[in-house]
């Protein structure tokens, strides 16, 4: 007999059996049985049909062939909410997932009776707890803070600034604070100064500008503190104290000037380094912060002429380039060599993005953002510019894009989108002249560029636009000896729907890929799915886990 | 180049990139120094194994090259376990029927290719999520089998299950 069938199951079986018989033989004698001995007889039955039910579960459904580590493997990717419908599913579910406390450790409303059936569930095991700390309920949480401390391995914690101070409790688990000020108001944690958190290595901290813990272990440190009045001077002091830092990310506006005479901070194990600012009033934090060679940087200044804003929280924090700042880059060439240095530091490349998507209706194009972008990088030593995209307005004009491309000369890839991309390709492609003809410059612009993307998504720059010039550019350019090593085409509206030949066996296009070493072409909606970011990340050493990578850029055997 | 012969007398010769997705068999091949690795018993070859296992070699295919999980992915898998986010291609790789999904996700487990198994509990959790027990169950094809205390119990749980 198959083990799931018990000998418990079978007496169960054998002794309702018999009962049955017997109020049968009750109700034929017409004898009316107590109803205290039906609601008996009748709970019997309902165990037995749910030892019969197990028994059937036990055979016919596949996913009963996940042993119990493999389904709490998948409820471990539920939320709290459906982890409890998943115990309420059958017997067998209810009994795996109870008897796997780490599933019941994220416990989020603290108040309420889930909290303490999460506690009771969780057992002894770590617990990921999230709080507010209003003034009502202060004691309540330092209550419950206190008697829980040793089990606390992450704490994300909403405090309301109120008058008295708060006193986190020694948490001997600690690995992760993610502490969040709310509203407005005192945003200190006053009377904590220098109180030791040994065991953290991931800070957060959003909002305030205080740091009130000394965290020896820390690896991972987040400040999102925008339009705070954090003072750098006092972020340096906490940074000194972390000497084990292998991930820094700040995203706050200096706003005071930081005390001159401070000795740079040595970093040795920092290997990203990312840095969101809205303003550009100061930048001294990366002037004293002294990183390996090995380290990432990122640069994200977000009222540039880039398309993320401060009012949008839903954007990703590198959205939507790692190195937006062309403000940046003036600004360090004004003092010394040093930015440049230190981004080379990365990877000897600069990862540059000229996105003048700009308004002519605003700006003119003598004296608008592009113009003066376009000469401060005149006057710097960039070895190679990675990354140009140019998102142009309708009307782009020639004699621009050529002065755009003349400034630089060392780029190794070109990104062109829309309408721009059509002036960019008729300067790629004008041959030399001398200083006495049209022209001002006697060199081919751009020699050093190998690789070329053109992302038209808007229906306004037609795929035979495209081909209309570029195979011939690709041309000349490999007989002048500078061909592109790869050129790929993202366009949305790839051909007239009138012309007999597919714009994928045109002509046009075989002259293209005989100019090339590689090439691409995505057509229709489809070229909507590639994007600058992507493009950007795939070649930055960041972390893998804030970004996927495209899928199609692997399929397609790419890779950059 | 490795050959991998499957419980069921299958031979698939693979490349060692490929093959190496899995920790098993490159474990396997790393420790006997062969190019031979009779991989898959599963769950005492109770079912047929060629088709699952032509799956977990197309998804090997397809990632091939890919860095494998280090310990630091798997601190980053803690931090977002309860995300379901499933990659594009993964996502159309795992809409299989019920019976596939589980035995590639058996494979997976026994091979120990945790990025698989991980798009395949992702796939469980994502057809979960939203559902009521009910629907759960007939999801899955299960009875309701709770004996009447633990329906009691049940019951009032679900006075505080919808706490926000």
């Amino acid at each position: 007999m198959d083990p799931a069938f018990r000998l418990t199951d079978i007496r169960l079986l054998q002794h309702v059996g018999a009962r049955l018989t017997l109020e049968a033989s009750h109700f034929s004698a017409g004898h009316e049985p107590p109803i205290s001995m039906v609601k008996s007889l009748e709970r019997d039955v309902a165990t037995t049909l749910a030892m019969l039910r197990r028994r059937i579960n036990a055979c016919e459904p596949s996913v009963y062939r996940l042993h119990p580590e493999l389904l709490s493997l998948a409820a471990s990717h539920l939320s709290n909410k459906d982890l409890v419908t998943a115990s309420q599913v059958s017997h067998r579910w209810r009994t795996t997932l109870l008897s796997f406390p780490r599933l019941w450790s994220d416990i989020d409303h603290v108040w309420g009776k889930r909290a303490l059936t999460f506690l009771e569930r969780s057992k002894s095991t770590p617990i990921n707890l999230s709080m507010s700390i209003n003034p009502p309920e202060r004691a309540n949480a330092d209550d419950f803070l206190n008697r829980h401390a040793k089990r606390i391995e992450t704490l994300t914690i909403c405090v309301i600034p109120i008058r008295d101070p708060i006193l986190l409790p020694l948490m001997p688990s600690l690995r992760k604070l993610d502490l969040a000020w709310c509203g407005t108001g005192i945003r200190s944690l006053h009377g904590t100064d220098g109180f030791i958190h040994p065991t953290v290595t991931t800070l957060i901290v959003r909002g305030g500008y205080a740091f009130p813990f000394n965290v020896p272990r820390l690896t991972r440190l987040q400040i999102h503190s925008p339009y705070s009045t954090l003072a750098t001077t006092a972020l340096l002091g906490f940074l000194n104290g972390c000497p084990s830092l292998e991930e820094l990310e700040v995203d706050y506006d200096e706003q005071f000037e930081i005390e001159r005479d401070l000795d740079a901070i040595d970093l040795p194990r920092l290997r990203f380094y990312s840095h969101s600012t809205s303003t550009d009033l100061q930048l001294d934090l990366i002037d004293k912060l002294s990183f390996p060679r090995s380290c990432s940087v990122v640069f994200n200044y977000w009222n540039g002429t880039t398309e993320s804003n401060e009012f949008n929280d839903l954007l990703p924090f590198y959205n939507p380039s790692p190195l937006a700042d062309i403000k940046r880059v003036k600004l360090k060439t004004d003092d010394s060599d040093s930015t440049i240095e230190l981004i080379d530091a990365k990877s000897s490349r600069v990862y540059l993005v000229v996105d003048v998507q700009m308004s002519w209706q605003i700006h003119r194009i003598d004296e608008g953002i592009t113009a003066s972008y376009i000469s401060y990088l005149e006057g710097i030593n960039i070895h190679a510019v990675e990354v140009l995209c140019v998102e142009g307005p309708d009307i782009w004009d020639h004699d621009h894009a050529k002065y755009v491309l003349s400034c630089l000369q060392k780029i190794t890839t070109l990104v062109l989108s829309n309408p721009a991309a059509i002036a960019y390709i008729l300067a790629l492609g004008q041959e030399p002249v001398d200083n006495d003809g049209d022209d001002d410059t006697n060199e081919w612009r751009c020699p050093m560029l190998g690789t070329l993307v053109i992302h038209a998504w808007e229906f306004s720059v037609r795929g035979e636009q495209i081909l209309q010039h570029l195979p011939q550019v690709a041309q000349k350019r490999k007989d002048a000896g500078m061909p592109f090593e790869s050129v790929s085409l993202f366009i949305r509206c790839p051909w007239d729907e009138h012309e007999t030949v597919p714009m994928e066996s045109s002509p046009a296009l075989e002259q293209l890929r005989g100019c090339v070493e590689k090439f691409e072409i995505v057509t229709g909606d489809d070229a909507l799915d590639w994007n600058m970011d992507d493009y950007f990340f795939d070649g930055l050493d960041v972390r893998r886990d804030r970004h996927l990578f495209p899928e199609q850029r692997r399929k397609l055997g790419f890779a950059r | 180049m490795v050959l991998l012969v499957t419980s069921d007398n299958k031979n698939f010769v693979v490349d060692r990139e490929v093959a190496d997705r899995s920790v098993f068999v490159k474990n396997t091949l790393e420790a006997r120094g062969l190019s031979i690795a009779t991989p898959p018993m599963l769950n005492g070859g109770c079912f047929e194994l060629t088709s699952p296992f032509l799956q977990v070699l197309e998804y090997c295919q397809h990632h091939r090259g890919e860095p494998l999980p280090t310990t630091d992915d798997a601190n980053a898998d803690e931090n977002r376990k309860r995300t379901t986010d499933i990659g594009e291609w993964d996502r159309k790789f795992i809409t299989v029927d019920h019976e596939m999904l589980f035995e590639i996700i058996l494979a997976a487990n026994y091979l120990d290719i945790k990025p698989l198994l991980d798009v395949g509990c992702k796939t469980i959790g994502n057809m979960v999520k939203g559902k009521s027990p009910e629907e759960v169950r007939k999801l899955f094809d299960i009875v309701n089998d709770f004996t009447p205390e633990e329906e009691a119990q049940i019951k009032k749980e679900n006075e505080w299950a919808e706490d926000p």
